[in-house]
């Protein structure tokens, strides 16, 4: 209880305030911009997080992760192209509803549902981590590699349509991650005699080449916006329209849940989350036929869902250290740089960071509602921006950012190495969240494995031996293997 | 007739330069899988399982693995099919950005954050040709405000002195 008092005196801090209020605002921003979308946020401001203390920094992501969640409803209801990817089913119900003239209607219900689905997720972290924690402290390294795998197996899993690309990026990835002086053994690895490659390759250049520059490339052909009418009456939410959505209490405590639940699960993310919360909403609804033509309880479903995944994949994160999606991995990485290793321990080393993290992304539901709500038309406003500055500045933005971290040419040239790349992987379609998994998860996987094997004395038989293992690795093979069994009775259905 | 696109698809219907890069990638998977024994450094005293290479050398495989389907694909389709990206044709705009931001770097330890970030943003927007010159220099000078005040005074991040000065004092002493 005095663990929560202390979180939260943490939380008011300026400093914290300051924090994620920011990354609210420039994830709000990176929202609603089609196309950019809150990695590119995050990665952006990954550089400044060095000079902060670790929960300050952590509030200044969590604030862009959870704010580009609520910017990516409003260019999805007000011009049907959603900001960010699980926007897309907003769109479904909150562009019938502005072509009525209604938009006040979606985006009251749209915000609600991403404020109630922010807060109902949070409040499963607050009470299922410590219980996770606990099943966790029981871990091995052999279980703690089985469950990396498995969390590997599951993004895998989730791109099954570019099941190669994926499995290339996750092993790139991984490949990536080793470059540069083994720390256990200090044998130099895939250095080519390069002086500058043997501390390894920095994860913030490549986050920052992958997504700011890669991203701003690909902008600068693409374009933000097709369509150029925005149809919103007042520059501020309609407060009064608020009060009616909570008349479908029922399907935002609901689809909260399933956004929790979804968001735990390594790989799937906010999409699906957002398409399964719609679809139980419209199953459930008493006007079922309403959905798809402007049901404002559809825009509250698909917000409050994919509003809930951000902290529902904090609970893997912080429980066993395994990242749920690009995203998380990148906070993984903020842990990383300030010497905190998530895990089973982290709820008891470290009881004040995390109190200050369920205050501090409570706080951020709060004021990116608020200020989502209060300033509606200049954030909507924001997609009629210059693609072509907005690609020149976030380049620049990130080789300055980048820069000053090690004062190393050589890191700007990885990121622009990695911009090429990501630009190709992005205009390919490429599941390049597969890479950034593969990087952030690589040392993880590699250092878990060596220690099940110097335990197993070089087998890895150890892993059946043990009950959690023999159980995560019977998940695995299910993960593969019913996929795999679906194609094969599909296609004999199709042949009979 | 076919169209190019399809012409240059695979049988799935993907493009074939999803194949091409998956096959450069899974090549350069298993270059680098016969090369690890002399890439790694082996001469510690720790077994295999321990040692630095078991590791890379999976993560390798992974991807030459990942990469077979799509060789398979290369091999069997027509020799004379081209390998369009996506029918968009070559990003030239994007290309000449970036070969431009590929210099910024030197110039920002050259000449300075303000004065690199000032002549870079002009020249770029200039290059993608966003409206006329004086807009281009007028946002390139918002800019380098933004950058100077977020960089130096709101975070208090510490850029090395130009080495154009040190040039210049070296000239004078």
């Amino acid at each position: 209880m005095s663990g929560l008092v202390d979180g939260l005196q943490a939380a008011f801090s300026l400093a914290n305030i300051l924090a994620l209020s920011i990354g609210s605002v420039v994830g709000i921003a990176f929202g609603v911009l089609p196309g950019l979308g809150p990695m590119v946020g995050m990665a952006l401001l990954l550089p400044f997080t060095f000079s902060l203390s670790p929960e300050v920094a952590l509030s200044l992501l969590l604030g862009v992760f959870c704010g580009g969640y609520y910017g990516g409803g409003v260019p999805a209801i007000l011009l049907r192209t959603p900001g960010v990817p699980s926007s897309m089913v907003t769109s479904f119900d909150g562009f019938p509803l502005t072509q009525r003239g209604e938009a006040q209607t979606a985006l009251s219900s749209a915000l609600v549902g991403s404020l109630g689905g922010g807060i109902i997720s949070i409040a499963i972290l607050i009470l299922l981590a410590p219980l996770l924690s606990r099943v966790a402290a029981s871990f091995g390294s052999p279980e703690y590699f089985a469950a990396a795998v498995f969390g590997v197996l599951l993004v895998v899993v989730s791109f099954r349509k570019q099941l190669g690309a994926s499995l290339i990026l996750i092993g790139f990835g991984f490949w990536l991650s080793t470059v540069g002086i083994d720390g256990p053994t200090l044998s130099a690895r895939y250095t080519f005699g390069i002086w500058s490659i043997q501390n390894g390759l920095d994860i913030v250049p490549l986050v920052l080449g992958l997504f700011g520059i890669g991203q701003s490339l690909l902008l600068l052909e693409q374009g933000i916006l097709k369509s150029d009418h925005l149809n919103l009456s007042r520059s501020s939410l309609d407060f009064s329209k608020i009060l009616g959505t909570f008349h479908y209490w029922r399907t935002l405590i609901r689809s909260g849940v399933i956004g929790t639940f979804v968001g735990l699960l390594p790989g799937p993310g906010s999409v699906l989350a957002s398409f399964i919360s719609y679809d139980m909403a419209k199953r459930r609804s008493a006007e079922p036929e309403m959905f798809g033509r402007g049901a404002p309880e559809g825009c509250l479903a698909a917000e409050a869902g994919n509003n809930a995944v951000p902290a529902g994949s904090l609970i893997p994160l912080l429980t066993l250290g395994i990242p749920g999606e690009a995203l998380s991995a990148l906070l993984l990485s903020v842990f990383i740089l300030n010497g905190i290793y998530p895990g089973p321990l982290l709820l008891v080393k470290e009881p004040l960071l995390i109190s200050t993290l369920y205050w501090s992304m409570l706080l951020i539901n709060v004021v990116a509602f608020f200020v989502l709500a209060l300033w509606l038309r200049p954030f909507a406003m924001i997609v009629k921006a210059p693609a072509k500055v907005l690609a020149v500045s976030i380049i620049i933005v990130s080789l300055v950012g980048i820069y000053p971290v090690n004062l190393r040419l050589f890191d700007c040239g990885v990121a622009l190495a990695a911009g090429l790349f990501g630009y190709l992987l992005l205009r390919m379609k490429w599941p390049i969240v597969s890479l950034v998994m593969g990087i952030v998860m690589g040392p993880i996987i590699e250092n878990r494995l060596r220690e099940t094997l110097s335990l197993g004395d070089g087998s890895l038989g150890i892993l059946f031996e043990r009950p959690i293992t023999l159980a995560i690795l019977l998940l695995s093979l299910m993960i593969v293997a019913l996929p795999l069994w679906r194609q094969v009775r599909d296609r004999r259905q199709s042949d009979v | 007739m076919p169209r190019r696109d399809d012409a240059a698809s695979s049988a799935d219907g993907r493009p074939r330069a999803h194949d091409v890069l998956a096959a450069v990638l899974g090549l350069a998977a298993v270059a680098l899988l016969a090369g690890s024994p002399w890439l790694v450094d082996r001469s510690g005293p720790e077994p295999f399982y321990k040692g630095p290479l078991i590791f890379p050398l999976i993560a390798l495989a992974i991807m030459a693995a990942g990469a077979v389907p799509a060789a398979i694909r290369l091999f069997m389709a027509r020799a004379e099919a081209g390998v369009p990206l996506d029918g968009r044709g070559f990003p030239w705009t994007a290309a000449r950005l970036f070969v431009l931001m590929c210099c910024f770097p030197f110039a920002l330890a050259f000449i300075g954050l303000e004065a690199s970030t000032f002549l870079f943003a002009a020249a770029g927007l200039s290059l993608i040709g966003h409206g006329r010159p004086l807009v281009a220099v007028g946002i390139a000078a918002c800019m380098t405000a933004v950058i100077h005040v977020t960089f130096k005074l709101v975070l208090d991040v510490w850029f090395p002195a130009p080495a154009i000065l040190d040039l210049i004092a070296g000239a004078g002493g």
